[in-house]
């Protein structure tokens, strides 16, 4: 998924163009499919999902963020929070683009990654991507869930204090 | 600059790692629906933890999805727009083969003569699995649809062509290949598939009128990521021309008369 690509795409969908968003489903619907997927674990429920993330795109085609960021993080972003919210709530709600146009962040955010040992990176994954349940990331590292839970809040912290 | 540890900041992780109980969902969302600094910060903390959805796997979406989201937009917008024309492209649609039309001798004696008989209106699937070995017999096109016009045409520097050529559903390998004409450059995003370590996968042009295929190069990445992209030697054209890619020995067929191995996946050049 080349940056360039995306924006091409979608100044092609600030056109007007539908067409485009085939070309961007293409490009990445199986990406954002496996995100779903992995934090849902059912296909139905994971196809909604991203036919909600497209045709929100549609409708937000002329947001800042589709042109002033990342594109295919701010279209994980925007699946990956319609899926936890729904794993959540049971309730599908409409993706919005993210808030805030933060320079550098995500540079800044897998610096901050990077510097996290193999391990943290593992329970934030299970968390994050996962939607591991705080009982069995406790249980899975043999701890307790508040441990756990102070644990994920430390992990936190290589944010808080490296990425602004 | 260090930003303040914002005290909602347990609840928005609970939150966004799934972990949050009913009252924090409850909570959440007031605090979203009212606080801008909240929603900030919100997007602040997903932008942290985004990088890790790029180690997720693809998945290849159900066959209908696409257009079940076209048809959405259709007809949301079906008031205003009743002129525009939607192309029904899923990418993993896949109809009964097309015979090959008994006039088509062009290219009969390719191996892969049977794929170009695949013309289509908006978009070529290919339906193969990617074999192991080199030995692995690949299936024909399986997939096909009624051409809508027959004079091939040249993609204008406004226009971008893209191929989607992607397995059968047991094992949901995808190519998407998508030309810039301006500057004859693609861009193939791989996904699922896997580069041999002892071959090449070699990207050719088989247009019809053609004597033979021409080699485009190589497919060899260059970064960890599963883009690939390179200029091409020659332009691309809608209706007449179909690209596939095969398995060859490592630096290609060193032939110019086609592939040596087998071809994998196949699509027709498309605009859309």
């Amino acid at each position: 998924m080349n940056q360039n690509t995306l924006l091409l795409l979608f100044e092609r969908l600030r056109n007007e163009e539908k067409q485009a968003m085939a070309a961007l489903y293409v490009q990445t619907s199986a990406h954002l499919y496996g995100i779903a997927i992995r934090i849902l674990h059912d296909e139905k429920t994971a196809s909604d999902i991203i036919k909600s993330v497209f045709v929100s795109i549609w409708e937000h085609r002329h947001h800042p963020r589709f042109f002033k960021t990342d594109i295919i993080n701010e279209l994980r972003m925007m699946t990956h929070r319609t899926a936890t919210e729904y794993k959540l709530t049971q309730q599908l709600l409409k993706p919005m683009p993210s808030t805030g146009l933060e320079k550098d962040q995500n540079m800044k955010a897998v610096t901050a990654l990077n510097s996290l040992s193999e391990e943290d990176l593992e329970i934030l994954s299970s968390a994050y991507l996962d939607a591991l349940p705080l009982g069995e990331l406790a249980k899975k590292y043999g701890t307790d869930t508040a441990d756990m839970k102070r644990r994920i809040s430390k992990i936190f912290s290589v944010f808080t204090g490296d990425v602004t | 600059m260090t930003h303040p540890v914002s005290k909602h900041e347990p609840l928005i992780i609970a939150y966004l790692t799934g972990q949050a109980s009913p009252e924090d969902v409850v909570t959440y969302k007031t605090l979203y629906e009212t606080h801008a600094d909240f929603r900030a910060h919100v997007s602040r903390i997903e932008r942290w933890l985004s990088p890790l959805n790029a180690e997720t796997l693809d998945k290849t979406p159900p066959e209908n999805l696409l257009s079940d989201i076209m048809a959405h937009i259709d007809g949301d917008e079906a008031d205003d727009e009743s002129n525009t024309s939607i192309p029904n492209v899923s990418p993993v649609r896949r109809e009964a083969p097309q015979q090959k039309p008994a006039n088509d001798n062009t290219l009969a004696r390719w191996k892969f003569a049977t794929l170009t008989a695949s013309i289509i209106a908006v978009l070529a699937l290919g339906s193969h699995v990617l074999p192991n070995s080199k030995s692995q017999t690949v299936d024909p096109v399986q997939s096909v649809q009624a051409p809508t016009t027959s004079t091939p045409t040249p993609l204008t520097s406004e226009t971008q062509s893209l191929i989607a050529l992607l397995s059968d559903d047991t094992k949901p390998s995808l190519v998407a290949i998508v030309y810039d004409p301006a500057t004859l450059k693609i861009v193939a995003r791989l996904s699922n598939v896997v580069l041999p370590d002892d071959g090449d996968l070699e990207l050719w042009l088989i247009r019809e009128g053609e004597a033979a295929p021409v080699s485009l190069g190589l497919l060899n990445k260059t970064d960890m990521s599963d883009t690939i992209e390179f200029v091409l030697p020659q332009s691309l054209q809608t209706v007449s021309d179909t690209l596939a890619i095969s398995l060859e020995p490592l630096g290609g067929s060193g032939t110019e008369k086609g592939p040596q191995g087998p071809i994998l996946f196949t699509g027709s050049v498309t605009e859309i």
